[in-house]
């Protein structure tokens, strides 16, 4: 699926709050699938409470698009009943920037006009 | 601190690694140990924030692995459909947020996005959500069992090939008014002279006393005409059939089984040479093993089987219908033309054997409508019943949905306002109703095969084809209509309603919309229809167990309570005379008497209340019958003397039996209420005498003093 070109922007972005996230956690270190979700749940402050079903669904289709992968990369002694680790290619990284490219622009807007301060527009 | 816990919520861990199967295998190859280790630590999570939570977790993860499951499924479906498109060059489709493709026909893709929504909405509500699935398995469950009873029983053809050629016959009498089994001799001359069928056979139960095991035990079998299993177009699993040598009285004697009692008492011994059994002191041998689940039509299974004799030297042959006859339809012979020809044969014996047949017709009946005959009021009333009840649930769960629905009616409101069309509102709640519509019946499956095994349990004795009840092809078939239905029922009324709101009434309200009036009358019209539809079930009910109960309160005319009856059959060969018999009734009434707690015992030919064994003609002293025609016809049974006393029967008039009506005693007699009133109006009935045949000068020169005369000494109640 070529998401490098200009175009793909437009079809996948603004990413939905849930897959923003896992990308986030991903970013942040290689990660089995539990990790993930607990990643979500904390940075969220679970205001995402992001199920297994439903992660997976989710999880599927990044690794159809060829965000995410599965890595080899697991520490020696881990149980390996937590499942399969996970981490971002270079692809979904390029998404998550974009994505924060967006809303940085966003916040900077809303900042403008005072919004993000709660005073309100004059 | 990410190890999964040892043993705590094992079941639900089992379970959803069991339901992990509504994924593809792709899918659980990738994920399904990371799913897995998920669960159980999410599981135990909740399981530390209390049971409830735990629960309630695992009801939503039940339901979340169901449903995207399946819709993993389907996407994997659709992605090859559209990469196969897009391969043949033809292009995907568009799929617009709004999810209408060319010609505003819905894609698969918003087909989907709808059942998840429906999905997300429905687990967000677990409870809401699990009475409504709860309510609609047992609603569907129960529907589909009942269903597959009347479908087994009334309408599915019976399990043999070309069963619409099977036809059972039957003497007729009086005009064609009632109808009998059959006598031996009518078996054989039916079965000679029809070229309308291409075979006829006949059945009878016969008792055997099986022994020569440690303990003797008594087996009800039935007697079977050679070529049954040719008729009915079955082989034997092992050996063969009766042959014609065999049916005579004094032909060789063999035995068949059953395959249950094959596999249970001869070990499955496949050398039936070797095999004998001892059927009422005689030795038998075994010729042939009736395949698995077979039953003769009409007749459960029968573990022993004897060629049925016709053999005109045995006085049984002549006067002794009780045979069950059916035959099979020759190609091409209707089922009137057939009728015609016996009854054409039944005139001509009539003419043959006057004594025997006078009177005597013969008629036929399509097998299958024998067997179920009186059964399908019952069932289909069963049936109506089943849906009135689903339909109460429907109802009930339509006003539930209905709440919802006003619930939701910000968020529609606010989709609608955001530009979702209305079609797209009405979708969505439709795919809620049809998914709990679908997931109450695929549950209701459950439901279902559990009923199926409760009504093999509970179902009277004598429901025909009892045996091939099951959950079949057209069961589920059912299941799956009546589950559809259930979920279109569902989601019509409040998927119509929350359509026509528009968005800015809700908007402007500025909170719950509370019943409007559309609401109201709908949710008001739910309950006058499930009212009405309660009242006629609970009446119907009502009537029901009340017939019941008067059946229950009707006097047999003898006491029930404390009181046991047995069964025993005397073989010819070890008690073959008056003597033997009453010896044997004495030392039997003797060992009875002696048992502690035994206050009386008593033996008789036949029970109250079952149908009579022995049917004779009978004349009085007073009043002769003039024609053959006439002679009235009596049930007759002989009894030891304190038979009465222990049913605890009334004497009405006179006295009972008593021990000193023995062989060398007075020959007596004791009738009930009804024959006084039916032959003795006028007179007193003591003191008459009766006796059991044709008067005098209806019968052959002499035969007449061989028949003794009773007098009568009582009257019994009814």
């Amino acid at each position: 699926m070529p998401a490098n070109q200009p175009g793909a922007e437009g079809r996948y972005l603004p990413l939905k709050p849930v897959v923003f996230h896992i990308l986030l956690a991903l970013a942040e270190g290689d990660a089995h699938g539990y990790g993930v979700i607990q990643s979500v749940r904390t940075h969220t402050s679970s205001r995402i409470h992001l199920e297994t079903g439903p992660f997976y669904r989710h999880l599927r289709k990044l690794m159809d698009r060829g965000w995410v992968e599965e890595s080899a990369d697991r520490p020696a002694e881990d149980d390996p009943r937590r499942g399969a680790y996970y981490r971002l290619t270079p692809l979904g990284l390029e998404v998550l920037m974009a994505e924060s490219r967006r809303m940085a622009e966003v916040v900077s807007l809303t900042t403008e006009m005072g919004l993000v301060a709660g005073e309100g527009t004059g | 601190m990410n190890r999964p816990p040892a043993r705590s919520g094992s079941m639900w861990v089992r379970l959803f690694s069991v339901l992990l199967l509504f994924y593809p295998r792709s899918f659980r190859r990738r994920f399904g140990s990371g799913m897995l280790h998920a669960f159980e630590c999410d599981l135990e999570r909740a399981r530390e924030e209390g049971r409830g939570r735990m629960v309630s977790y695992g009801l939503r993860s039940v339901l979340h692995v169901s449903g995207l499951g399946l819709l993993e499924r389907a996407s994997t479906l659709t992605r090859f459909v559209s990469a196969s498109r897009r391969r043949e060059g033809t292009g995907h489709p568009a799929s617009a947020p709004s999810g209408s493709g060319r010609r505003g026909v819905p894609t698969v893709e918003a087909v989907l996005t709808d059942l998840r929504l429906a999905f997300r909405r429905l687990a967000k509500s677990p409870r809401f959500t699990g009475v409504t699935l709860l309510t609609l398995a047992l609603g569907i469950g129960a529907n589909s069992a009942i269903f597959s009873m009347v479908h087994s029983v009334l309408l599915s053809p019976l399990p043999f090939d070309d069963p619409e050629a099977l036809v059972f016959a039957w003497e007729t009498r009086q005009a064609g008014s009632r109808i009998s089994p059959v006598s031996p001799l009518n078996l054989r001359e039916w079965r000679g002279a029809g070229t309308q069928f291409k075979k006829m056979a006949g059945v009878r139960p016969w008792p055997y006393n099986l022994t020569g095991e440690e303990v003797p035990e008594r087996v009800t079998g039935v007697q079977v005409s050679p070529g049954i299993l040719a008729l009915l177009r079955v082989a034997p699993e092992v050996g063969r059939e009766f042959s014609r040598s065999e049916e005579g009285l004094f032909g060789h004697p063999v035995c068949m089984v059953s395959h249950g009692f094959w596999l249970s008492r001869l070990a499955g011994n496949r050398k039936l040479e070797s095999l004998h059994l001892i059927l009422n002191g005689v030795t038998h041998d075994v010729v042939g093993v009736l395949p698995d689940g077979f039953a003769i039509p009409g007749f459960g299974p029968s573990p022993i089987l004897t060629p049925l004799p016709l053999n005109p030297e045995d006085p049984g042959f002549w006067g002794n219908h009780n045979v069950v006859v059916f035959g099979r339809l020759a190609d091409d012979v209707s089922l009137e033309q057939a009728g015609q020809a016996l009854e054409s044969i039944a005139a001509d014996l009539r003419t043959a054997y006057p004594e025997w047949n006078d009177g005597i017709g013969a008629r036929l009946v399509p097998a299958r409508d024998q067997i179920v005959q009186g059964t399908q009021q019952n069932l289909w009333l069963l049936l109506g019943a089943v849906v009135l009840v689903l339909l109460i649930a429907c109802a009930n769960l339509a006003s539930l949905l209905l709440v919802r629905g006003v619930e939701a009616e910000r968020e529609m409101a606010i989709r609608m306002a955001l530009g979702a069309q209305r079609g797209r509102i009405v979708r969505l709640v439709l795919s809620e109703a049809l998914v709990l519509g679908i997931t109450g019946g695929l549950l209701g499956l459950g439901v279902c095969s559990l009923g199926v095994d409760a009504i093999h349990l509970w179902a009277p004795g004598n429901l025909p084809r009892l045996g091939e009840v099951s959950v079949s092809l057209p069961v589920l078939g059912f299941t799956c209509a009546a589950s559809l239905g259930t979920g279109l029922l569902l989601g019509l009324i409040p998927a119509i309603q929350s359509a026509r709101v528009t968005h800015q009434d809700v908007l402007k309200e500025g909170g719950r919309a509370f019943g409007s009036g559309r609401r109201s009358r709908a949710q008001r019209l739910f309950v006058v229809g499930e009212v009405a539809v309660a009242v006629v079930l609970l009446v119907g009910s009502g009537l029901l167990l009340r017939t019941f109960r008067n059946l229950l309160d009707v006097d047999p005319g003898f006491e029930t309570e404390g009181r046991v009856a047995l069964q025993v059959s005397l073989p010819q060969a070890s008690y073959p005379d008056r003597e033997s018999v009453t010896a044997f009734l004495d030392r039997l009434h003797e060992g009875l008497d002696a048992i502690p707690g035994v206050q009386a015992s008593g033996s008789s030919v036949g029970l109250p209340l079952r149908p009579s064994v022995w049917r004779q003609l009978m004349t009085l002293e007073r009043h002769p019958a003039r024609t053959l025609q006439e002679v009235p016809v009596v049930d007759v049974s002989i009894m030891t003397p304190r038979w009465l006393e222990t049913l605890g029967a009334r004497t009405v008039r006179g006295r009972a039996l008593l021990e000193s009506d023995d062989e060398d005693g007075p020959l007596v007699a004791l009738v009930n209420e009804s024959f006084v009133r039916a032959h003795l109006a006028d007179l007193d009935p003591l003191g008459q005498r009766l006796r059991l045949g044709a008067p005098d000068h209806l019968l052959a020169e002499g035969q007449g003093a061989e028949v003794p005369w009773y007098t009568i000494v009582g009257v019994v109640g009814d």
